[in-house]
């Protein structure tokens, strides 16, 4: 049981502990967005926000500015602007995410460059690190994700009518308009919320690998969230003790396990439940 | 006098420049059973989507009487996604919950109602199945359930059977007549399946951007000058059948 002992011991250092409550706390915010924009087929909003927080992290380190603060309205204005190109027809989903996850790459890659300074900065943003998470950031993703847990709490049915079939939902008097604003704002403050530990990279994969690998169990729509949620917060757990143990990056274990897990889950149903 | 339950006066609906439907009007009475026609590209499917508010109207109005409950099935489950996650009591209780205010939650009574809507239509053995591993007649059948649990004044469909084959499309039509007879609930869809529909519908309201006609099924079948929009011949087969059958 040594084992087990050493993969525990990884919480005694105030810095996993941290580590730990932002990693729950984006699991949380992502899988419960996640669910929204995986089946809505808009996951990639994810990614593409993602590149755009790398851009406005870039921004903020070239004006000496916490880059947090910077991401997060930059972040939410460009995902609502994705949005309403996408609602207005003039562009494609996929498109308008392609269009702009490259600009604001551009973006960040030509600030990296005119303020070589502040790169190793930026590395730790691209990737994340658990080091250099701080009291405030904790906070942070605890406030956010309670947030964006009772928003998806009081309007899942809504969502739900939405994500399902939209014109109905508007038939129905719901306001599509203004749920797929929160939607966009809220993946907003996830992505941003999570670049510090997860990083800019591998951020947008917390939003699709929960739902996919819920999917493959569940037949219900809320049954998917929890199993989501509840995949997220485990892979996070496992992630941060496996990263520790093994001097592994963090983000990058947990998303690898996450895959692992997806394969698995994947595997067993195709192979040993194919009629499932 | 019977009050309309919708009124349109001279709509017209644009997409761009491109006039879809021209100064349509028509009035819609309880207990009607409306289909509409047209060639593709008529603007039946506008029209409909002008009438759910789906889509917005460039001229003209539509009246819809006070605190009118409308239920919307559409041509094929929303989600072609065979593994979206959603069971068929979630999707009927989306039906039951469209007329609730925030914050919207299930009760004891919308599940009592949802058990009685499944018996209706003989489906609640697929109560906790899977909305994806239902067959085409399945899935319009919990859609039906979805638009019916909100206890719908008026049903308005959009190619309701186009992935039916012949002999559930006759069950589908049945099961509307029954509902437009005993539930008193009216009926507007949108098909291309005339001959079958004819023997159930009041009303044909048959288009060609504008509204070309708009009356009885045995009318409209007397009207030479509409069959070469339109499968007539099968109609005409269909209705000489029917004679021969003394269905008439």
């Amino acid at each position: 049981m040594e084992w087990i002992e050493l993969l525990f011991s990884a919480f005694r250092y105030t810095f996993m502990v941290r580590a730990l409550i932002v990693g729950i706390a984006i699991a949380l915010s992502s899988s419960f967005i996640g669910s929204f924009l995986v089946l809505k087929k808009f996951s990639m909003i994810g990614h593409g926000l993602s590149h755009v927080a790398f851009a406005a992290v870039a921004i903020g380190l070239v004006t000496n500015t916490a880059p947090l603060i910077i991401a997060m309205p930059i972040v939410v204005l460009v995902a609502i602007f994705i949005l309403k190109l996408n609602e207005n027809a003039q562009l494609h989903g996929d498109a308008a995410i392609g269009l702009t996850a490259t600009f604001a790459m551009a973006l960040g890659t030509t600030l990296a460059s005119v303020g070589g300074g502040f790169k190793v900065d930026l590395y730790s943003y691209l990737f994340g690190s658990i080091l250099t998470i701080q009291q405030i950031d904790v906070w942070l993703s605890i406030v956010f994700s309670i947030i964006i847990s009772l928003v998806v709490m009081l309007y899942y049915h809504d969502l739900f009518a939405m994500t399902y079939d939209e014109s109905f939902a508007i038939v129905s008097k719901i306001k599509t308009k203004r749920l797929n604003t929160i939607l966009a704002i809220l993946t907003g403050i996830t992505i941003v919320i999570g670049i510090r530990a997860i990083g800019t990279i591998l951020i947008s994969s917390f939003i699709v690998f929960p739902t996919v690998i819920a999917m493959q169990f569940s037949k219900g729509f809320k049954v998917t969230i929890l199993i989501a949620a509840t995949s997220s917060i485990v892979t996070v757990i496992l992630g941060l003790m496996v990263s520790y143990v093994f001097d592994f990056p963090s983000g990058s274990t947990i998303v690898l396990l996450n895959g692992l897990l997806f394969i698995v889950v994947y595997v067993f149903n195709r192979i040993l439940r194919p009629a499932h | 006098m019977e009050i309309n339950q919708i009124a349109v006066s001279n709509v017209t609906v644009k997409y761009f420049n491109y006039e879809a439907v021209i100064q349509a009007s028509f009035e819609v009475k309880p207990k009607d059973f409306i289909a509409i026609i047209g060639a593709n590209g008529s603007g039946k499917t506008t029209l409909i989507k002008a009438l759910l508010g789906l889509k917005s109207i460039s001229e003209g109005t539509i009246f819809k009487s006070k605190d009118l409950n409308i239920g919307y099935l559409p041509q094929h489950t929303a989600s072609d996604d065979r593994h979206f996650p959603a069971t068929v009591e979630e999707i009927i209780g989306m039906g039951r919950l469209s007329k609730k205010r925030f914050p919207k939650r299930m009760n004891t009574d919308d599940y009592l109602e949802i058990s009685k809507v499944l018996e209706y239509l003989d489906i609640v053995q697929l109560r906790k199945k899977r909305i994806g591993t239902l067959s085409g007649g399945q899935q319009q059948r919990v859609l039906l359930a979805r638009a019916l649990v909100c206890e719908p004044d008026i049903l308005i469909m959009d190619e309701p059977t186009s992935a039916l084959d012949q002999s559930m499309r006759d069950q589908f039509f049945r099961l509307l007549k029954t509902l437009n007879d005993e539930l008193g609930v009216s009926i507007i869809l949108v098909t291309h399946d005339i001959a079958t529909a004819g023997e159930f519908v009041n009303r044909v309201i048959y288009m060609d951007q504008r509204i070309v006609f708009d009356g009885s099924f045995e009318h409209f079948c007397e009207k030479k000058n509409l069959s070469p929009f339109i499968h007539t011949h099968d109609i005409q087969l269909t209705k000489e059948e029917r004679e021969t059958d003394g269905v008439d």
